[in-house]
């Protein structure tokens, strides 16, 4: 049960990352050859107009509350890290919930 | 032949324009542009690998337009001459060291500007913060921008194009405190970062005109790129960013202005030195 719980987990995320992905394709001309390990900082992905546009993004749509403190580096390196923030806000307040 | 008018009959209502070309449209008179336009170009190598460096082991993002902020910050607190505000012919000096900050919000197609107060005593991730605190609250639409925009939407046009007249003459002939309305006129400088992601190169700017009704000094940098330049007496591919400073005349000379372009331009090129305590004011 454990096993699948993470699996779905697994998936949950995933489903996340692309979402993330898709969104930023579209957002970012040079963002076509973005995969989920892409350094956003360092590919100058991300400036700051796009950080907080990828903020209000992600908690319209991907509904999840964040706060300023969650801009961080770890948090906005790459899509997968953006994945795992998403997922994690989730699964704490569905705990809280 | 029926007559072709290629204009359309009405015009764009004044509540649908964004605040700055309301501003430029009603509020600005001046027959003369008493500017000067100091571009030069910064040596960005530091400072994307210190922007790097930061963001490896920091706890809040930090951007190019950070460090352009407290840099900005710090310089004027070393020209004080240029911590000034025209009102009517008298030249009255800030109390404060302040900096507006603009950033946009493409969606609204409108500015947002934040008013950050003794700039030059922010470290790097305190201003980090709070840019990043006011950027979520407008790209929320919860800023104090967005709750005058809408009392600006239920304004009829007449009272809109009269207030700006009034508001923007009221300013730039009286001593006012600071309330809301005039809340982002506590700062002689607004500072610009235009780096966003798919700027085109950036070889010429001429910031809004008329400090008599903006402000008297406009700082911006463009997005940083590869380019040739000569360094350590050889040419060599290398990161560079645009810098452009206005400066209003009746404040300041091309001397003046130079110097505090000068510093401007050694701090962003060298930007651990933001850190340093500050040299004595010029």
């Amino acid at each position: 049960m454990a096993n699948a719980v993470t699996a779905a987990d697994i998936g949950a995320t995933a489903l996340l990352e692309q979402q993330i992905l898709t969104y930023l394709r579209t957002q970012v001309p040079q963002a076509e050859q973005l995969d989920v390990q892409t350094d956003l900082l360092e590919a100058a992905i991300l400036d700051s107009l796009m950080v907080a546009d990828l903020f209000v993004w992600m908690e319209t749509q991907l509904k999840v509350k964040l706060a300023a403190s969650d801009i961080t580096p770890q948090n906005f390196r790459s899509v997968e890290c953006l994945g795992r923030l998403v997922a994690g806000k989730r699964h704490k307040e569905a705990k809280v919930a | 032949m029926p007559m072709h008018w290629p204009i359309e009959r009405q015009p764009i209502a004044p509540r649908e324009l964004p605040y700055f070309n309301l501003h430029y449209l009603y509020g600005c008179s001046a027959s003369s542009d008493p500017t000067m336009v100091w571009g030069t170009e910064v040596d960005a190598e530091e400072l994307r690998s210190f922007v790097q460096q930061r963001n490896q082991c920091g706890t809040v993002l930090i951007s190019p337009a950070h460090v352009l902020l407290v840099a900005v910050g710090r310089a004027l607190a070393r020209f004080p001459h240029l911590n000034c505000r025209v009102i009517r012919r008298r030249v009255h000096r800030f109390r404060e060291i302040s900096v507006r900050a603009i950033t946009y919000d493409p969606r609204r197609r409108e500015v947002e500007i934040v008013l950050v107060r003794n700039a030059h005593e922010l470290s790097l991730e305190e201003m980090a913060k709070l840019m990043w605190k006011n950027q979520r609250k407008a790209a929320k639409g919860a800023s104090l921008e967005h709750s005058d925009r809408r009392l600006i939407h239920r304004m009829p046009d007449f009272v809109l194009r009269w207030g700006f007249k009034a508001f923007v003459w009221m300013e730039r002939n009286l001593r006012l405190p600071s309330i809301r309305l005039n809340r982002l006129s506590s700062a002689p400088v607004v500072v610009n970062y235009l780096g966003f992601a798919g700027a085109p190169p950036m070889r010429m700017y001429k910031p809004s005109a008329y400090p008599n009704e903006s402000s008297h000094l406009s700082v911006t940098m463009g997005p940083i790129e590869m380019r040739p330049v000569v360094h350590n007496g050889l040419l060599a591919a290398r990161h560079v960013a645009p810098l452009f400073v206005r400066g209003d005349h009746r404040l300041t000379d091309a001397y003046l202005l130079g110097r505090f372009v000068g510093t401007l331009r050694d701090y962003l090129a060298n930007p651990a030195t933001i850190e340093q305590p500050l040299a004595k004011a010029a």
